[in-house]
């Protein structure tokens, strides 16, 4: 994408590492560029991952102080209002008991943003012990660790979620936990082969080499330089958290009345739209528009992130 | 081969096996029974009915008793529909979730690898854009967003197809073939379409790579004509990707079946699995989890052994 190439200091990678000398040398006379600013600049030249940054910032501000500042509370039955078509006071119509969309959608994005993210930390947290400590230890730790991971992905995870929903009830907190553990998965085998690799650099041996215990190693050395794979699979994981908060959702088994989410305001919307489409379309179409966003920024990122796959 | 083949199957065992204690254990550790939900039960009728499925076990005991009876192919009495074994119910559900299964699979893989080459021949063209385009549309909306959309334009603002239901084979004579196909248009479309994506994005990737490998310049340089090219030596390279992704579609389109069957009202084991969800209906839930996970690694095996037959450079180990 980028047309100049990166400067001799700047090795892509691994910002950690020592560079050696000559390319210090180098790059203190052409003024080099970090692995980071080089990537910042190739994301901003980026123009899909740019707009979808913009819109999701939109977004995101909507879902914040939207629903807030909107003339019509989410839960307010209106029965003579029912089924009206968008207009001046209620932007995107009201659904088939009264209800403005409009306000309703704006707290279904939160809810939905929020488990996104929380899903997604979750599966970061666990993903990233994992991976490395299997990474770093290797052997039988490491076998054993990944036979684990192995075994669970060739599990239907979908309905071990919806068991689990069953089991201990539909709340916020299950369902972050529930999504978290299901995504960590392609977390953990992408920081353990980052590990393996990283484990052989010299710096390690180096840490190594002085007594630094194996745990400090992982958590100062190793974790630091899985940032940027660890924030490309970040940006891909939160759409799927969405979809599978929605997906559970949809079904009932996720966020319940009063509260909602993309997901009840999608299944609401499928049954009335007989007589109020705009109450599918309107939620259905901010959903579909921040997946796209996610994915874009996604792309970008994994673009300016990994020279190497250019 | 067929050492592979034993080799293989009994590797698939355990994961199955887990599948059974995993669901099993976090369905009782769950508080409160399946009969805890019902319209004030007095104690003495909760007593009898856990006593009557064995709920009063030690839990370990019910385990085995459960495994014992799923090994004979018995999952039990369902705890709703009080009348029915999980297998009948299964059973009742399976001509449909398959019919709605196996039509969008085949769909996928045709339209999918279609598509998929097509792109790879065109690469960089329109063609090319306009298929990754719709292929990235694909994958990022799920199914209950597309399919209640298509049901808009299609049935209910256009009269062209019906808005859910189910024909069903039994009914053909009665309501007519044509009636049948309509039923089943939208839900296998809706169904299929995430899988269509990415199998048309695996299958453009492979196709790129194999028509840049050696033995296609070779076929090009004895003067072989373009269509003979593809269709006798890059497909047949170019559909191993295509035959590994077996497993994980089988799975999608399981997890996919959900949706379906809830949005056009079709009476499969999805519905059932749901409303067993819904009620807490334990045996229900982890029959057609038992069920499900079994298909998928059946699939998966299915899918290496496939593999090892087609592609020399598999060893079989």
């Amino acid at each position: 994408m980028s047309e100049t190439p990166p400067p001799p200091g700047a090795e892509p990678g691994m910002p950690h590492q020592h560079p050696n000398a000559e390319a210090m040398e180098a790059s203190a006379a052409v003024k080099g560029r970090s692995l980071w600013e080089d990537a910042r600049r190739r994301l901003f030249s980026n123009k899909a991952a740019v707009a979808s940054m913009i819109i999701l910032a939109v977004l995101v501000l909507a879902a914040v102080i939207g629903p807030e500042i909107t003339p019509h509370d989410f839960r307010a039955i209106a029965y003579g209002n029912n089924d009206l078509p968008p207009s001046w006071s209620h932007w995107m119509g009201t659904d088939s008991i009264g209800r403005d969309v409009l306000a309703r959608t704006l707290i279904g994005a939160r809810v939905s943003l929020a488990v996104g993210l929380i899903a997604t930390f979750v599966s970061l947290v666990i993903g990233v012990i994992w991976g490395a400590t299997a990474g770093f230890f290797g052997g039988t730790v490491d076998n054993v660790m990944m036979r684990i991971v192995d075994v669970l992905y060739s599990l239907p995870f979908v309905f071990f979620v919806i068991i689990l929903m069953v089991v201990f009830g539909t709340s916020l907190w299950i369902m972050f936990v529930a999504i978290g553990a299901i995504e960590w998965l392609t977390m953990a085998r992408i920081v353990r082969g980052q590990t393996l690799s990283l484990k052989e650099k010299e710096f390690v041996e180096a840490a190594r080499a002085i007594g630094v215990k194996p745990l400090t190693i992982v958590a100062r050395h190793i974790v630091p330089n899985l940032i940027g794979p660890v924030i490309i699979y970040v940006t891909l994981t939160i759409p799927y958290a969405i979809l599978a908060e929605s997906f559970l959702s949809f079904l009932g088994l996720g966020v319940q009345e009063p509260l909602t989410s993309w997901g009840v305001l999608i299944s609401e919307g499928a049954n009335g739209m007989q007589t109020a489409p705009w109450a599918l379309l309107f939620p259905a179409g901010m959903m579909a528009l921040t997946l796209f966003c996610f994915n874009f920024i996604g792309d970008g990122l994994r673009d300016a992130l990994d020279p190497k796959d250019r | 081969m067929l050492v592979y083949t034993l080799k293989r199957l009994l590797s698939a065992i355990p994961t199955i096996l887990v599948v059974i204690a995993v669901s099993f254990f976090m369905m009782r550790i769950a508080p409160g029974g399946p009969f805890t939900s019902d319209r004030n039960v007095t104690p003495a009728i909760e007593a009898n009915l856990n006593a009557k499925y064995n709920l009063d076990d030690p839990l370990i005991i019910q385990f085995f008793k459960y495994m014992g009876n799923v090994l004979q192919g018995d999952f039990g009495p369902s705890f709703k529909y009080q009348d029915f074994t999980v297998t009948e119910l299964v059973l009742d559900g399976l001509p449909v979730s398959a019919t709605l299964g196996l039509s969008s699979l085949a769909l996928a893989m045709l339209v999918g690898s279609f598509l998929g080459v097509m792109a790879a021949l065109r690469q960089n063209k329109p063609t090319d854009y306009g298929v990754m385009t719709v292929a990235m549309a694909g994958i990022t909306i799920p199914n209950f967003v597309t399919a209640p959309v298509m049901v808009l334009i299609f049935a209910v603002w256009n009269d062209w197809l019906p808005t859910a239901g189910w024909v069903g084979w039994d009914r053909i004579d009665t309501m007519g073939g044509d009636a049948f196909i309509k039923s089943l248009i939208l839900p296998v479309i809706t169904l299929a379409l995430p899988q269509i994506a990415i199998i048309s994005r695996l299958m453009r990737g492979s196709m790129i790579e194999v028509m840049r490998s050696n033995f296609i310049r070779t076929a090009k340089a004895k003067g072989l004509s373009a269509g003979t090219i593809v269709r006798r030596h890059a497909l047949r390279a170019a559909i191993l990707p295509l035959v590994s992704y077996l497993g994980p579609a089988t799975a999608a389109l399981l997890s996919g079946s959900l949706v379906i069957e809830r949005i056009f009202a079709l009476p499969g084991i999805g519905q059932y699995f749901v409303t067993g969800a819904l009620n807490r209906d334990y045996t229900l839930v982890m029959g057609v989890v038992i069920l499900y996970a079994t298909l998928i690694v059946i699939l998966n095996l299915i899918a290496d052994l496939i593999i090892a037959s087609l592609d020399p450079k598999v060893k079989l180990s």
